[in-house]
């Protein structure tokens, strides 16, 4: 058959043109890909959450853990 | 692990040479080998048979690249394969065989005549290849190297379905032309 043909015969084109073709594999990483984004939103959720400021404290720079430096609460 | 490196390995017949190509090329060749048979069963043979082929060529081949090496084997393979199974389903299986059988009685000028035409289209098709877009080539040679559907060819580009098939129609035209214009006779 005549079409037959033609798809052997292009079955030994340059390899270039082949390796230009090959499909995108994705799929092995898509689950890395939402596992990280569910990561990322957590880490905002959680850091949002310790950073806002209650009636106790004013945030981060409140708590005695995350005092440092210049902001440094002074005891007693 | 490289590819020279996965090469060595098969010249040295060391049996890791099997385990590697399998681990970083099995799933590319069982998509090539999955878009033509559509079984899952028949692609993992099909892989398998890429490997023993593969050991069996290397030495005296050393590929320049190996991802093409396998790949050209297994679409080999499971088109071969394709074939057997097409006609097993048209004439019971026994009209194939009887084919198979009688090709062993082609004359050898025959087989040569048979080879000499193949590359000259081959040779045909990549002066085609050349005098297309980047684009076009690569939605013609997934269509018809890779045997991808028009769905997956127009996802994987963002493209509409209708805008890939009106890009094969028009890819199909001038291959046609430029074989008209060769002189080439299937």
């Amino acid at each position: 058959m005549k079409e037959t043909k033609i798809l052997a015969a292009l079955g030994q084109v340059d390899d270039a043109y082949i390796a230009e073709a090959a499909p995108v594999q994705r799929k092995r990483w898509g689950w890395i890909k939402w596992v990280a984004t569910a990561a990322c939103l957590a880490l905002i959720v959680v850091g949002g959450a310790a950073g806002v400021p209650s009636r106790n404290n004013r945030g981060f720079a409140a708590h005695a853990n995350f005092a440092v430096g210049p902001f440094k609460r002074r005891q007693g | 692990m490289d590819d020279q490196q996965i090469i060595s390995l098969f010249w040295a017949r060391a049996e890791d040479a099997v385990a590697e190509t399998a681990r970083q090329y099995g799933r590319y060749c069982h998509a090539i080998a999955y878009n033509i048979l559509r079984s899952r069963e028949d692609s993992e043979e099909c892989v398998n048979d890429t490997w023993l082929r593969a050991w069996e060529s290397m030495p005296p081949h050393h590929p320049e690249r190996l991802d093409t090496f396998l790949g050209k084997i297994t679409r080999n393979l499971a088109l071969n394969r394709w074939e057997k199974s097409a006609a097993g389903k048209r004439g019971g299986g026994q009209v194939e065989v009887a084919l198979e059988e009688l090709q062993d009685c082609l004359p050898t000028a025959e087989i040569i005549e048979q080879a000499v035409d193949s590359m000259a289209l081959t040779a045909a098709l990549n002066r085609f290849l050349a005098s297309l877009p980047s684009e076009t080539r690569r939605i013609f040679m997934q269509r018809y190297w890779y045997l991808r559907s028009i769905k997956a060819i127009a996802a994987e580009l963002g493209a509409n379905e209708s805008k890939v098939k009106m890009t094969l129609l028009r890819a199909r035209g001038k291959l046609k032309q430029i074989l008209e214009e060769e002189g080439i006779s299937l």
